[in-house]
Order: C-alpha cells, then sequence, then structure tokens
C-alpha cells in the first residue's frame, strides 16, 4: 500500500506548531474514511493513527510522520482511511491556515 | 477509483438558501468553495464523536443526520436530527469544549466540513455569517426548550404525535392520494430515543396512531393521513 506521507523534523514540528494547532482525541477517531477527502491533514506526535482499508487496520502512521495533505489540497480522496486511537495526540493541518502562510512548500507540495 | 474532487460549489449546492452563507455574494461564495472539502458519508458513519475536540464546522448539503448523546450505561438518547441547510459542531468549536454528542449518518449525506481557521476569518470579514449562525443557534435553543418543556408536562402519546408533526413540516412529502409521506426512515428505539420513552411504549403508540387513523405504515415509510388529529394529540397550536 503506497500513501503520501513525509517524515518531519522536529524542527519541522516547532514551525509547523506555530501555526497549527495539536489536538488529543481522548476516543478512537475515524478522521478520514476510505474514498473521502481528508477534512484535514495530520502529523502524528504521539500515540497511534491506524490506515484502514474496508475498515480494517493495514498500517500504522509513525510519529512526526505526515499524512493526507496532498490530498485536502488537491481535493483528491484518499483510497484508504485513517483512524485516530484514543489518547493519540495529533496536529491537524488545516488547508485555509496552509493556503493563507503558502506552506505548500514545507510539505513538498506544489498547489 | 474516483480520482476527481467531490467538490461542488456553494453556488450550487442544493441548500444554499437555508444555509449559513446564504446571503454571501459570489465571490465571497467562491472562497468558502476553495476552503471546504466535501464528502459523501455511508448511513453508519460518524461525522464527530461525544468527547473528542472540534477542528471545524459541517454543513448538511443533503442527506440526514443524527445527533446523540451517550450515557455512563450506554444508552444512546438522540438530542435532534439535523438536514440539508443545518450546521453541526458549532456549539462545541465556538464554545471551545469537546463535543457533547456524536454525530451518525442516518441516510446517505453529502457534508463540507470548513476548517476553524478559516470559519472564524471569514465571522469577521462576513457579519451576515454570524447573524445566520446566530439564527441558527436560537432556533436550536427554541427547540430545545420546547422539547424540554415537552418531557416534563406531556404525555409520551403527545410527545410523539409531536415529534411526528414535526417531521411532517420538516421532511413530509405531499402525496397524490392526499397523505404525507415522511421522507426520514428512523427504527422504533431511536423514536423512542427522541421522546424520551421506553421502545415498547412507541410501538404501542405507534399501533393506537395506525388504528385510530392517524398514520399508516408501509415498511420504514411513514404516512400521515389525518394532520388534525394528530395536531389534537399532541395538544399543540401549529
Amino acid at each position: 500500500m503506497k500513501i503520501n506521507s513525509s517524515l518531519l523534523t522536529d524542527k519541522d514540528i516547532s514551525i509547523l506548531g506555530q501555526v497549527f494547532e495539536t489536538l488529543v482525541f481522548p476516543n478512537d477517531f475515524d478522521l478520514i474514511y476510505e474514498n473521502h477527502v481528508p477534512p484535514t491533514g495530520v502529523v502524528l506526535i504521539e500515540g497511534k493513527l491506524e490506515i484502514l482499508k474496508r475498515n480494517k487496520p493495514k498500517l500504522e502512521i509513525t510519529t512526526l510522520q505526515s499524512f493526507g495533505i496532498k490530498e485536502l489540497l488537491k481535493g483528491t480522496p484518499l483510497p484508504f482511511g485513517c483512524r485516530i486511537k484514543a489518547n493519540s495526540k495529533v496536529m491537524l493541518i488545516s488547508k485555509s491556515l496552509v493556503l493563507e502562510n503558502k506552506l505548500a512548500d514545507l510539505f513538498n507540495l506544489a498547489t | 477509483m474516483s480520482k476527481i474532487s467531490h467538490n461542488i460549489q456553494c453556488e450550487n449546492c442544493p441548500s444554499k438558501e437555508s444555509g449559513i452563507f446564504c446571503n454571501l455574494e459570489r465571490m465571497a461564495l467562491q472562497e468558502v468553495s476553495q476552503n471546504k472539502v466535501m464528502n459523501t458519508y455511508k448511513r453508519g458513519q460518524t461525522i464527530f464523536f461525544q468527547g473528542n475536540p472540534p477542528f471545524g464546522l459541517y454543513c448538511i448539503s443533503n442527506g440526514k443526520i443524527k445527533v446523540y448523546k451517550t450515557g455512563n450505561d450506554g444508552k444512546e438518547t438522540i438530542l435532534r436530527i439535523v438536514g440539508p441547510g443545518d450546521v453541526l459542531g458549532h456549539r462545541s468549536l465556538f464554545s471551545n469544549e469537546n463535543y457533547n454528542a456524536t454525530a451518525t449518518v442516518i441516510e446517505d449525506t453529502q457534508v463540507c466540513f470548513i476548517d476553524k481557521n478559516f470559519i472564524h476569518q471569514a465571522l469577521k470579514k462576513e457579519p451576515s455569517i454570524a447573524l445566520n449562525l446566530i439564527e441558527k443557534f436560537s432556533r436550536e435553543m427554541g427547540t430545545a426548550e420546547a422539547r424540554s418543556a415537552s418531557i416534563s408536562s406531556k404525555s409520551t402519546r403527545e410527545r410523539l404525535a409531536e415529534l411526528l408533526l414535526s417531521f411532517h413540516e420538516s421532511y413530509g412529502v405531499a402525496e397524490k392520494d392526499g397523505r404525507t409521506r415522511l421522507d426520514i426512515k428512523l427504527s422504533r428505539e431511536e423514536f423512542a430515543s427522541i421522546v424520551g420513552a421506553a421502545q415498547e411504549t412507541v410501538i404501542r403508540l405507534f399501533s393506537d396512531f395506525k388504528d385510530e387513523g392517524v398514520i399508516e405504515q408501509e415498511g420504514k415509510i411513514i404516512f400521515i393521513t389525518d394532520k388534525e388529529k394528530l395536531l389534537e394529540i399532541a395538544n399543540l397550536d401549529y
């Protein structure tokens, strides 16, 4: 399974943290359903993020890996889902803030 | 696998006239379109989950969603059903609190997600959005107050009749034979959850309503055949 993702450095996280919000999800949550355009990009800070195919976990996103940002900006659906596991801490990459702050380059994306 | 964008422009949204962006000019609507994400949720999929933090606002383009609270005993209480033109997640977003309820789709539903930053910027630039949101908040508060009063002062029979009347108003489709079809499919358990009664009671009341000629049923579809009688049972002036 091929997913578009980038591994960020602590320095990247420190820069992004000045713009984007980091949230803790107390409960499991299907952040992105299979074949949906992601409502937000995501960077896993702590905890567990599962990649699902037909509602079954296939992969895990590792800490400091970003995910779904290209699809969010291009408005394309992801061929798999993404579930945040309870008590995970994630940085949410919102579309409007990426566009407003011209941050697409940081994720190696051309919008 | 579809690779095309799911986004329908806000200008072409079927619920544009009843949505919070209804007063925006074309340019402003285009900006909303550029920043929103539209997806089709299937029945049973969850839009947000009780206890989790909000990160944006959801606008319903078409379809229906139930908003419910789950108690410590695992029992669901349906707070409301939302449909086209309604917004979801606004209370938690603006109060900076985690969701106090879960939103789950009860029929295939198209939902637009607008992130927190964009909605905050848009509210500052376009007062009409704030006014439309206040109107929605006020209506919801009115409905919640009426429901609270209804639960403490009315019988389950009256409350169920009241619910059917509210569905008549929101989802009623006039049929050629004079009946009104309710374009919403809920289980008896869900009806019971909304009126705050046991499922058995609701099943018995539905049977009574059928015997009295107030409603008819074909499968899961409910038809209202005598609205006047329903008004009488509900004990309210509509």
